[in-house]
């Protein structure tokens, strides 16, 4: 408990917690004129309000939640690795460029807010997945398409004041507070299955398999999360072994971007489906070829997300730089063999997120019991990686805080 | 409809004070360390009428 007596940690978890309230309450307050009918169970309302934080299931002032601005951080970071020279070149401004980057960001995540919520308000068929009546004026709907974008930028703005002056990465932690809201559903799903199952002994069984599951899954993520590649440095200017000088790749290098961006892939082409009133069967992650996609999907964003991220130019770049080369690899070579590390971690990096994602929606599909649950292996690696970091900043805040009674 | 039309205009005011406040990187100053960020009296009063505005389309959807 030593970090509850460090003042500073202790009125940043506070904060963090105070905004965290004010989101909940914000996707509480209904807009004027709409109506929920009924709690969403469809995969693509379920995939939506993953990313809206768990906000877009009652529709209220923030239905949006955080979506469309990690919609827009993934645009902007894609075209700042080489596919706009302009944002390319923002990259290596220093403070002034990432101060820019985050202006576009936020522009962006209006423009890709606004077209989200054209999308739910003026397709039947989206808004009746999501069980929601509203009125039928065009000129009111694109009023409540402001409204919702502006509700967005609104939950972008609260997550930059966790950065800030809170604990943890704030737009992790409203997601994963929105994970955190349905798990009293599904306790209630659990137990209202268990009331109405046939065979007591069946259900008890299926219950602790997938218990066992999700404990595995957990395990699974704490380690991989954890588990970081170290390529140890040596200074041109002296030979001298410094253990402490290393360059760290970790194995979930991306951490969940590819999840997040597979997801949203599999919305869209769902979306456009639905639009077109196509029955295609393998968008739809619960079934057997959907989820087949949705794997698939991960593993390819995990190898394209971890090149973009682990940018081997321009490390081998900064190494030249700052007169320091991988031990045993010429500066020459740094950027093929960064290339090959890369490439073996995706290998060991996809499958092990494919496996979290799609373990526990495996699991839902074979058991012979339907549970109902909203909690998934996607939910669950933003609410472990999300809580992991928090727990981390704590440490290292309580450290710093404490610094002079270790001496 | 009279209602969403003031929501509308409200909103239209926050989306100014939110765009006025240059957006903050999780940095590892502030990430790790716990370093206070400088902010200003002006962002500071910008930041409270945010709040300000917020709660104003906050309270007034709820009792439309």
């Amino acid at each position: 408990m030593k970090w509850f007596k460090t003042k500073k940690v202790r009125n940043r978890i506070f904060y963090t917690i105070l905004i965290l309230i004010i989101f909940q309450i914000g996707t509480f307050i209904t807009l004027p004129n709409v109506k929920i009918n009924q709690t969403q169970t469809s995969s693509l309302g379920a995939l939506l309000n993953l990313t809206s934080g768990g906000a877009l299931s009652r529709f209220g002032l923030l239905a949006l939640g955080v979506s469309p601005y990690i919609s827009a951080s993934i645009v902007i970071q894609m075209l700042s690795k080489g596919l706009s020279p302009y944002y390319t070149e923002l990259t290596t401004r220093g403070r002034s460029g990432s101060i820019i980057i985050a202006q576009h960001t936020r522009i962006w995540s209006i423009f890709l807010g606004f077209v989200q919520a054209i999308a739910i308000l003026f397709t039947p068929t989206l808004s009746s997945l999501l069980a929601i009546s509203m009125p039928s004026n065009n000129l009111e709907k694109i009023l409540l398409a402001f409204i919702l974008t502006v509700g967005s930028l609104f939950v972008s703005f609260l997550g930059d004041l966790i950065n800030e002056n809170g604990i943890g990465n704030g737009q992790s932690l409203i997601i994963a507070t929105g994970i955190l809201t349905t798990l009293p559903v599904d306790f209630y799903n659990i137990i209202s299955s268990g009331q109405y199952a046939p065979d007591k002994n069946k259900f008890y069984s299926s219950l602790l398999i997938l218990i066992a599951l999700y404990i595995i899954v957990v395990i699974v993520i704490l380690i991989a999360n954890s588990k970081e590649y170290r390529f140890e440095l040596q200074s041109k200017m002296n030979n001298i072994d410094i253990k402490a000088h290393y360059l760290p790749i970790k194995l979930l290098a991306s951490s969940v971007v590819p999840v997040v961006f597979a997801t949203s892939t599999l919305t869209i082409i769902q979306s456009i489906s639905l639009v077109f009133k196509k029955a295609w069967s393998w968008t739809d992650y619960r079934s057997v070829e959907g989820l087949i996609v949705y794997t698939v999907l991960i593993f390819l964003f995990t190898f394209l997300y971890n090149f973009v991220q682990i940018d081997s130019k321009k490390i081998s770049a900064d190494l030249i730089k700052s007169g320091t080369y991988i031990k045993g690899i010429s500066n020459l070579e740094t950027r093929d063999f960064l290339n090959k590390k890369v490439l073996k971690l995706s290998s060991i990096g996809a499958p092990t997120l494919s496996l979290i994602a799609g373990g526990t929606i495996l699991a839902s599909i074979l058991s012979p019991l339907d549970f109902n649950l909203s909690l998934t292996g996607v939910s669950l690696l933003i609410l472990v990686s999300a809580l992991q970091e928090v727990v981390l900043q704590v440490k290292g805040l309580t450290n710093k805080h404490n610094y002079k009674e270790l001496i | 409809m009279i209602n969403t039309i003031i929501i509308a205009i409200l909103s239209f005011f926050l989306i100014f004070t939110i765009m006025a406040q240059p957006p903050t990187q999780e940095t590892l100053g502030n990430a790790f360390n716990g370093d206070d960020i400088f902010v200003s009296k002006i962002q500071k009063r910008i930041k409270n009428y945010t709040f300000l505005i917020a709660l104003i389309i906050a309270l007034y959807s709820y009792f439309s």
